[in-house]
């Protein structure tokens, strides 16, 4: 089942090309990585399947579908969330955040502070509800972040560098939610550097360098 | 975050609702109250306090609100060129005779006069005391380029005193005069400064000197050429067909007849009288 | 020769307050006037403006740059100015003549419309544009559509927002010289709290005029107030 279909894409910015993965079919079933050292187009090649980096050539399906960009690509952000490296968090409480990607999904009323409350348990920071979202430490945000981009309901999770720059005790947290989270069906691709998260629960790898594809293994062997 | 949302619309649409209430109500009030007469007139005939004493009895007969714009004469006449006011009220009989003669306003009457003075240091540097002769006064002060004060602003008290120049063949400049364009207040204040000369209507001078704000003297006074006349003219329907013509004569009906004309001559100020209505002077033929 | 003293500006300033306090009913109808006049002409500039703020901070289009100039250049607009010319406007010889605002709360409004709008334009650009740039995209990504992701950058900046608003407001409620052109001064009708002082102190009365000034002052600061009490929800 394919998910995301990118046929010639590339990416420019300026005079630098960012990304030049050309045709690629990448299925999203539980937990895919995209691996590569920075610069490498990690994050680049995430912005462009979340539908919020138009590419300066060639187009992106996902199921089938051609994805639009700009107002008119609504229906796609809908489906498919992006959680950046270092996530910004609204000024407001942590609940009302998390709530956010709930309200911003389209859900209406008591579902929206349930489906809240329902995530934030989820990643466990139920306790984390009443406060303000900016005194929150590293580890609490990314969660937090997590928490909201699982609330909207999305189909798929893209999470860029979810651990980078965590210490390890709340990476290791961070990790076992996520490959959870990929376990009950949402599917999920995270973007690292870090070696930490190679290792069985990984369906595919896509190895990136310069822009480029240069390695993209399945589980089931295919490449 | 959907209840919160609310919450915090409706204290702001509440307090919105309350605003625009507070904001929309002398809208409102204007369309439900009576009518109101615009009248320009000068600053020193509002400051003098004569229309507070004077228009109440009017508006209350005639069940119309009286609304005073208190500027210098020459933006008086222009608001009723203008077509912006509906009656005006100026002592600058010049200036009145081409307002009647330009067609912008009809049916002139006098109606009360006041007095202009010259008022000085107590030292009184240019020897002018007791006078009685404004001409020879500013000749004088001209002569010994002792300070002097000018409204400048074109008003009535302006033209007065250019009337004074004039009549002496003078066109006074130089460090020692000093044309302000203020009222007549801010020109007390600025000659008692410094010292200084200036011509003033009787009424502000009494106002600033029982209040304390200044300590000139009166130098020059009596003289015929200081007399001071009022004059109130309706603006011409002919030229701005929505003034408010009918009430507007009533009002200048009401200053020249004899409630008015009591009203006028029984104001004081500080206990002094101000104002003499037309009636006591009309057989001196002026 | 009187001796020059503070006494001259205590017992003035004390005189004028109590006459403040005493509830003096010129007092309070000129803090009415300059109260309805400031309100209304704020709400009706941020109406107009901060919608023109939000298209200026974030939206690219060709000419954003001499619109930023023109709104910047408009903040220093000298008030007389737009005093004669709403004046030339509203006067019955002028083209809207016919609406009879002059002389009137409503001619003093449309003037500090004129020249509050760019104060709020300016403040409320800033305001979004100092907004972290990944605020606006984490909304979008996160599905909101454009409409509540534009909300959602308003809330965000609400602090900055307020204050454009606040800002407003002070600056309307110092205005003297368009009021007195375009109100007349009209007692207990369009005499605000700037114009009164304005006349009491060309009449020398410098305790009650400042009395008036303090007045005004309390208004701003109360005002000041309870936007920040708005904040903390």
């Amino acid at each position: 089942m394919s998910a995301f279909s990118l046929k010639d894409l590339q990416v420019r910015f300026e005079q630098a090309t960012a990304l030049d993965v050309g045709d690629l079919e990448l299925p999203v079933q539980g937990l895919t990585l995209v691996t590569g050292p920075n610069g490498a187009g990690k994050t680049t090649l995430l912005r462009v399947l979340a539908g919020v980096q138009p590419p300066t050539r060639g187009t992106l399906r996902y199921r089938g579908q051609v994805v639009s960009f700009g107002r008119a690509g609504l229906a796609h952000r809908r489906r498919v969330t992006l959680v950046a490296q270092d996530p910004f968090l609204f000024k407001k409480k942590v609940l009302a955040n998390v709530a956010f990607g709930a309200l911003a999904r389209g859900f209406k009323g008591e579902e929206v502070l349930a489906r809240a409350r329902k995530a934030l348990e989820a990643m466990g920071c139920g306790h984390l509800a009443g406060r303000d979202a900016g005194g929150l430490s590293g580890g609490e945000r990314r969660r937090v972040a997590l928490a909201r981009a699982v609330a909207t309901g999305a189909e798929i999770l893209l999470l860029d560098e979810p651990t980078a720059e965590v210490d390890s005790e709340n990476s290791e947290r961070l990790r076992l939610l996520i490959t959870t989270l990929a376990g009950t069906g949402t599917g999920i691709i995270v973007s690292t550097h870090q070696p930490e998260w190679a290792g069985p629960h990984a369906r595919s790898q896509l190895k990136l360098s310069a822009g480029r594809v240069i390695a993209f293994s399945r589980e089931d062997g295919s490449a | 975050m959907g209840p919160m949302i609310h919450r915090n619309f409706n204290k702001l649409g509440w307090l919105l609702i309350v605003l625009a209430a507070s904001v929309l109500q002398p809208f409102g009030s204007r369309l439900l109250a009576q009518e109101r007469l615009k009248l320009a007139t000068t600053t020193s005939t509002d400051n003098s306090g004569l229309l507070k004493h004077l228009h109440p009895a009017f508006e209350k007969a005639a069940g119309v609100k009286i609304h005073t714009i208190a500027v210098g004469t020459g933006k008086a006449l222009a608001l009723g060129r203008n077509g912006d006011v509906d009656v005006v009220l100026v002592h600058a009989r010049a200036a009145e005779d081409r307002f009647v003669a330009d067609g912008d306003g009809i049916n002139r009457r006098d109606v009360m006069a006041n007095d202009f003075i010259i008022v000085g240091p107590s030292s009184d540097p240019a020897g002018i005391r007791d006078k009685k002769d404004g001409v020879e006064a500013v000749k004088r002060i001209a002569g010994k380029k002792a300070r002097w004060f000018s409204r400048g602003d074109d008003s009535g008290t302006h033209k007065k005193e250019m009337e004074l120049w004039n009549a002496a063949s003078m066109k006074p400049s130089g460090q020692w005069y000093a044309a302000l364009g203020q009222g007549m207040g801010k020109t007390l204040l600025a000659a008692d400064e410094k010292l200084g000369y200036t011509l003033t209507d009787r009424g502000t001078y009494i106002a600033m000197s029982e209040g304390k704000k200044i300590s000139l003297e009166v130098l020059v006074e009596g003289d015929e050429r200081l007399f001071n006349p009022y004059g109130v003219i309706a603006v011409n329907p002919k030229k701005h067909a929505h003034v408010k013509y009918d009430v507007a004569m009533k009002y200048i009906e009401f200053l020249t007849s004899e409630p008015g004309q009591n009203l006028i001559a029984s104001y004081r100020m500080n206990g002094k009288v101000l104002f003499f209505p037309v009636r006591t002077y009309a057989q001196r033929g002026k | 020769m009187r001796e020059p003293s503070l006494d001259f500006l205590l017992d003035g300033f004390r005189e004028g307050i109590l006459r403040a306090l005493r509830g003096d009913p010129q007092v309070l109808s000129a803090a009415r006037v300059t109260l309805q006049v400031s309100l209304g002409s704020t709400l009706l500039a941020a109406v107009l403006g901060l919608p023109v703020g939000y298209v200026l901070a974030t939206k690219r289009f060709r000419g954003r740059g001499w619109a930023i100039a023109l709104c910047q250049t408009l903040l220093g607009l000298p008030t007389v100015v737009v005093g004669l010319l709403v004046y030339g406007f509203l006067s019955r010889r002028g083209p809207l003549g016919f609406l009879d605002l002059l002389f009137a709360p409503g001619a003093i409004v449309v003037g500090l419309v004129i020249l509050i709008t760019p104060v709020l334009v300016v403040f409320a650009m800033t305001a979004l544009a100092s907004l972290d740039t990944r605020a606006r995209e984490t909304a979008l990504t996160l599905g909101a559509s454009a409409r509540l992701a534009a909300w959602t950058l308003v809330l965000e900046a609400r602090f900055g927002l307020l204050a454009a608003v606040l800002a407003a407001f002070g600056r309307a409620a110092s205005e003297v010289g368009l009021a007195m052109i375009l109100g007349g001064n009209i007692e207990g009708y369009t005499r605000t709290l700037t114009t009164a002082v304005a006349l009491e102190s060309m009449k020398g009365e410098f305790g009650f005029g400042i009395a008036l000034g303090v007045v005004l002052m309390i208004i701003v600061l109360a005002t000041n107030m309870l936007i920040r009490l708005l904040q903390r929800t």
